[in-house]
């Protein structure tokens, strides 16, 4: 079938044209997609994603909830979901989306409900409503009922209304396909080129507009929550067609991660009482937050359990190698374990054997989200520089840096963001490809760049280890460009990056078949690794401060200088500009009512 | 996970049996014991099939009752007899898994577990009785009234069954199969019992003949052939629509199947009725 | 308290460029609490790159990597190897894929035809009712939403296709079924003759044996036998 003898075999097989191209159909992507066809329907989209159906994005993963605040109701107010969004950014995020996202979020629950998403329901039947880390009342005082969720399976509810409804308008799906590289035509963006992985066949796709919604990319650390296609590839191609990424240094931990899948145990194991504690069994974070102890924020607690695993107070699982601390559930009483945390303890259960009502549960700070990416406007259309947007080219959901989060997410915006902001973009490319221009036919150099790119792999006769190159990275990433950073660290990790790009330009291939050949994606996925790797060392190393998720323990302070978006350049590995942009401060710069909280203020719990 | 049906120390023994099997235990632990269950009574099912077929072949004999007697007396040896002893296996196990499903699917009985040991006791009850009066011989139990009986249940049972699905959007054929199965559950079972609790009312000629002349056995083996022919066919339709992709084959096939039920039913039908 | 195993893997292969399939051993030695995902990963680091395999979420929450092992449809992403030992009493394992649809490479089969009989039975709201007066959400009750709510956690594995009785060829799949029935228990559908149409078609109840392997594999442990045999007794909106 698709074995290839020679690099220049590789050719482009067929042109597709639909008028838009969606390249990742997370919730994010689809729910643009979704949009587009219900403003004007009859519209021909192809969506492209790496699974091998929709349904099995990381969307699905998703828990807790989302935030939205409903404009009848009668104690919470928008303006106070505006604040702590604001807040837990770290005066980080733009205030322009931070405004918009708010408030059409509870427009855009009703949308899902109305399309079919099983919400949880309180007794009158309406959308129930949990608390969540961060969100709170009267400016900061007392939690809020806020996210409105589905059960522990939110992410899931959204990932299957919006796929159901781009069905429904006949979206067509290209799965386990992965877009490759961007087509540009006089700046403007006209669609892409994507490898279909199942019959090895390369396709130019040609469309009046492309939206990108390729969501996260943390698989470059250790312990991570994201799921294996979370390689940063969408922002290779951002990056690789000259176009700038935002605040890539901004990378969240969570604290408590299962040792080895990485995954994701909740904040509310804390909340129930539950004591983290190191090798000899102290608990440790008595230490260093004497009053909120194991509650303190998110990044407070990453930080604590990393010193106690770096100053050798850690343990190191016996099957998975990785160093952790001890979560200890065992005083918590029976129907606590029953009733409110059965699901997360049965994750305990289920992936690591261990059985939190008599055993220690072994945690450690895990990769979960990327605040940064693609910088856009507020209406998701792609920049090019700190003020002129590439044409044709929109973003959305995690991919996308809007930005609400700024250099800290607060759980459950998220999702409002894929669902706010997809409908945001989905309406602005409905209204730009009813006078946009056709594509016209496929440009004369498509695919050049990654044809080159994939003859380095398949010529390549090198005698490194694809596996090792790998491990390196995530140990590294996780050291040196983890929870904490200094000016030491991040240059030896730029040095050794560049270490890696070297011996990964040697790999050796063991088949040179194009179908199915997860040898040569993993290379390709590796490459991309090693690139986002590099522009994370380089911001965080740039960015002389502490923000958010972004700490140097040489600058532990937050600065008035470092108040904008790191925008960074790199059309090959290392080579990296460094560019500004600001922080939209519209809301305060109104001088509206309650304007002087959306100042430079304290981030304080 | 799932719990299999196993508790009960006969049962234990039972499930011991099965699961040295290592084809069968593969799927006890698999797919659990349902999936076996469907199996078998599929199994079951179509070994009915297989002995309508040769029932109604020698009952047809009957037209020429001297070569029928030979015929009987040829089959009147222990070999035959413990085959037809065996042939209460799929007979009734058959029978109650299928009550079991119509119990699950229709009634809301989720004890599927439990109903599963109830077949299996039932089931052995009813072989081991069935081999008692065999041994035993003739006991010569009024005909008239054992009848009436077994009319009046399956009557009973399959109006139940047929009220309570008739008004669902289930295809009729579907209806009918599970109405059916009601109808023969104590047809069946009480057929085969009294063809052995009254030996000669199965083997001998004479009985046979003077038995089929009353109307009333006229008019309950009529219904009973044609419900049999009717569930057994469509059975077989249901079978080859899993296997059978391609539309035009599987059109074919089952027109095919149901030709044959139905020359089978004709002949059964005659007889019934030239006798 | 690490314990290593010694096991075998007798993982079905199958080369899409040369069409040849075959079985291929391969032993390793695995710590207790790898899940079957991390073997496959040790395999391809240190034995044979070329084993391709699918997972995404890797905890059970996506259905991507479901495969046979020794015969029983799982995912093979929450499978840990000591759990696997318990479960089969053995070390050796058998590989296969699922057999929903036809396999692309190794382990990797075409789910996208596998969902072609999703897509089938529409999932979404084919009509959804008209909203509140309010003009926001409809209300659901909460013990109506329970009667379904299970049903809503299918990630479509298809582990349940594949142990199924019924073969796959002509029945729209327990996962299908239920991904139907769902929506006509929902109560903002309105579109319950076109749905109705489907579920009791040629390739919806009558293909049900009620075998319950479904129910009986489902990782989500969802009772899709229950569901279907709902249907079948017409009881979509069971009194509450
Ligand atoms: C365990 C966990 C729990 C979470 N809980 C919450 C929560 O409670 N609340 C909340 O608000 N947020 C939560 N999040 C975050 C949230 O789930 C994600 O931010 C969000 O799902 C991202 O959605 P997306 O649509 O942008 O991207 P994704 O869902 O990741 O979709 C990306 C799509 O792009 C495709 N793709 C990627 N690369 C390519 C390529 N090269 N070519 C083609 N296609 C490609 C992928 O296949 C996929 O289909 C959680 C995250 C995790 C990991
Ligand atoms: C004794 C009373 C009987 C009952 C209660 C009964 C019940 C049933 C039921 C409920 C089914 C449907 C199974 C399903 O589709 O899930 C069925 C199938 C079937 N029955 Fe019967 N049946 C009986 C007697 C018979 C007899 C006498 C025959 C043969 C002559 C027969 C042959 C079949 C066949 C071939 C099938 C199809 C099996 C399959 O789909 O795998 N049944 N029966
Ligand atoms: C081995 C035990 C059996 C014996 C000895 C036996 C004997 C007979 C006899 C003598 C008749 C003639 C009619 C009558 O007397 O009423 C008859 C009819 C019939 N039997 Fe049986 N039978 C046996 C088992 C079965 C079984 C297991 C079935 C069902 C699967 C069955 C189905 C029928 C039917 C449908 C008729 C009516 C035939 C017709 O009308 O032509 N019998 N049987
Ligand atoms: S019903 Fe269960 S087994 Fe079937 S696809 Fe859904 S989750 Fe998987
Ligand atoms: S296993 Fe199959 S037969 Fe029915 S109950 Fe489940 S769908
Ligand atoms: S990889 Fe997602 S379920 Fe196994």
């Amino acid at each position: 079938m698709r074995s290839i003898k020679l690099a220049s075999e590789l050719k482009i097989d067929s042109v597709l044209k639909p008028e838009v191209l969606v390249i990742g159909a997370g919730g994010a992507g689809l729910r643009c997609a979704a949009e587009i066809c219900e403003r004007r329907p009859g519209t021909s989209i192809i969506a492209v994603t790496k699974v091998h159906s929709p349904q099995k994005s990381h969307t699905s993963t998703a828990q807790g909830g989302m935030a939205a605040v409903d404009p009848k109701d009668p104690i919470d107010r928008i303006v106070y979901h505006m604040f702590d969004t604001w807040k837990g950014s770290d005066c980080s995020a733009d205030q322009n989306i931070i405004k918009a996202v708010c408030e059409s979020a509870w427009e855009q629950i009703v949308w899902l409900e109305r399309h079919g998403m099983h919400f949880s329901r309180t007794e009158e039947g309406r959308i129930a409503k949990r608390p969540f880390g961060g969100h709170m009342l009267n400016f900061g005082q007392v939690k809020a009922f806020r996210s409105c969720y589905e059960a522990d399976r939110t992410g899931k509810g959204i990932m299957d209304t919006v796929w159901g409804e781009s069905l429904k308008h006949g979206v067509v799906f290209l799965n386990q396909s992965v877009a490759t590289e961007l087509l540009f035509r006089n700046g403007r963006c006209v669609g892409a080129v994507v490898l279909m992985e199942q019959n090895g066949k390369f396709v130019a796709i040609l469309a009046k507009a492309t939206v990108m919604a390729t969501g996260g990319k943390t698989r470059m650390y250790q312990v991570s929550t994201n799921c294996r296609q979370n390689t940063g590839d969408g922002l290779c191609l951002i990056l690789q067609a000259g176009l700038p990424v935002m605040d890539l240094e901004a990378v969240q931990f969570h604290p408590t991660g299962i040792v080895g899948p990485g995954i994701l145990a909740s904040e509310a194991l804390r909340g129930e009482g539950g004591i983290l504690r190191n090798k000899d069994e102290e608990p440790f974070m008595e230490r260093y937050a004497p009053t909120a102890k194991d509650l303190a924020p998110r990044d407070v607690v990453s930080r604590c359990i990393m010193t106690e695993i770096r100053e050798g107070r850690g343990c190191v699982h016996p099957d998975h190698k990785l160093p952790h601390v001890w979560l200890d559930l065992r005083h918590l009483p029976e129907y606590i374990h029953k009733t409110r945390i059965l699901e997360v303890c049965g994750f305990f259960r289920k992936f690591v054997g261990v059985e939190p009502r008599h055993e220690l549960c072994p945690v450690t700070p895990t990769a979960h989200y990327q605040m940064g990416g693609a910088p856009t406007n507020e209406f998701g259309e792609v920049q090019k520089d700190a003020r002129q947007i590439v044409p044709g080219l929109y973003a959305c959901g995690e991919f996308a840096a809007a930005t609400l989060h700024g250099h800290n997410r607060l759980g459950t915006n998220s999702l409002l963001e894929l669902i706010t902001m997809g409908k945001v973009v989905g309406e602005r490319v409905t209204a730009y490809i009813e006078h946009a221009e056709n594509p016209g036919d496929i440009p004369k150099d498509a695919g050049s760049r990654i044809f080159s790119r994939f003859s380095g792999y398949l010529e390549a006769n090198g005698q490194e280890h694809y596996a090792k190159i790998r491990d390196a990275l995530r140990v590294l990433m996780m050291d040196k460009v983890g929870v904490f950073r200094n000016e030491k660290g991040l240059t030896e990790a730029i040095e050794e990056l560049k270490m890696l790009k070297d011996r990964a330009r040697r790999l050796e291939l063991s088949s040179r078949s194009l179908v199915m050949n997860q040898d040569l994606i993993q290379f390709w996925e590796l490459d991309h690794l090693l690139d986002i790797s590099m522009v994370i060392a380089q911001s965080a190393l740039a960015r002389k401060e502490s923000r958010g998720a972004h700490y140097r323990e040489d600058y532990p302070e937050r600065s008035p200088e470092f108040h904008y978006h790191t925008l960074a350049y790199m059309t090959d590995c290392g080579n990296i500009t460094l560019d500004k942009r600001d922080i939209d401060m519209s809301i305060f710069e109104a001088k509206g009512e309650h304007y002087e909280k959306f100042g430079i203020i304290e981030r304080k719990y | 996970m799932n719990t299999s049906a196993q508790k009960n120390p006969f049962e234990a023994y039972l499930t011991g049996i099965l699961c040295r099997c290592e084809r069968l235990s593969c799927y006890v632990r698999s797919r659990g014991w349902g999936f076996i269950m469907t199996w078998a009574h599929r199994v079951a099912g179509i070994t009915l099939v297989l002995y309508m077929f040769f029932h109604i072949l020698t009952l047809s004999g009957l037209y020429d009752p001297a070569s029928f007697a030979s015929k009987m007396k040829f089959f009147h040896n222990f070999l035959f007899s413990f085959l037809e002893w065996a042939l209460a296996l799929p007979v009734i196990f058959h029978g109650l898994n299928g009550a079991r499903l119509i119990l699950y699917e229709i009634f809301r009985v989720r004890e599927d577990a439990l109903m599963i040991r109830w077949v299996f006791l039932l089931g052995a009850l009813y072989v081991l009785t069935l081999g008692i009066f065999m041994l035993m011989g003739n006991q010569q139990v009024s005909a008239g009234f054992f009848w009436l009986m077994v009319a009046i249940t399956s009557a009973i049972s399959s109006v139940v069954v047929c009220k309570k699905i008739w008004h669902t959007k289930n295809a009729t054929p579907w209806k009918l199969q599970r109405v059916s199965g009601a109808l023969l559950l104590p047809m069946v079972s009480g057929h085969m019992f009294f063809m052995h609790l009254n030996y000669q009312v199965g083997h001998d000629v004479e009985t046979i003949l003077a038995r089929m002349s009353g109307m009333g056995i006229k008019f309950v083996d009529f219904v009973f052939v044609v419900t049999v022919f009717f569930h057994a066919g469509f059975g077989l339709c249901t079978i080859i629509g899993d296997y059978v992709e391609d539309s035009r084959l599987r059109v074919g096939l089952s027109v095919f199947a149901s030709f044959v039920m139905a020359v089978f039913a004709y002949a059964g039908v005659k007889l019934v009725f030239s006798i | 308290m690490s314990q290593e195993y010694d096991i075998t893997l007798k993982i079905s292969r199958y080369d899409p460029d040369t069409g040849r399939s075959w079985i291929q051993d391969y032993h390793l030695k695995a710590g207790r609490i790898l899940r079957f995902v991390d073997l496959f990963r040790q395999i391809n680091d240190e034995q044979d790159p070329t084993l391709a395999w699918s997972s995404s979420c890797e905890h059970a929450q996506c259905g991507t990597c479901g495969m046979k092992i020794n015969g029983k449809p799982l995912l093979a992403c929450e499978l840990l190897v000591k759990n696997a030992v318990e479960l089969f009493e053995t070390h050796t394992f058998r590989v296969e894929p699922l057999t929903i649809a036809p396999v692309i490479r190794d382990l990797v089969v075409d789910l996208e035809k596998a969902y072609d009989r999703i897509h089938l039975v529409k999932p979404y709201l084919i009509a959804p009712a008209p909203p509140h007066p309010d003009g926001d959400e409809y209300r659901i009750s909460p013990r109506v939403l329970k009667t379904y709510e299970e049903a809503t956690r299918c990630i479509n594995c298809f582990c349940c296709s594949t142990a199924c009785v019924t073969t796959q060829r002509n029945y729209l799949g327990p996962n299908a079924m239920l991904a139907n029935i769902v929506r006509i228990m929902d109560p903002r559908e309105t579109a319950e003759k076109e749905r109705l149409d489907v579920l009791h078609g040629e390739n919806g109840t009558p293909r049900c044996r009620t075998a319950r392997a479904c129910s009986f594999v489902c990782p989500k442990e969802i009772d899709i036998a229950h569901f279907i045999a709902l249907a079948k007794e017409g009881a979509f909106r069971r009194s509450l």
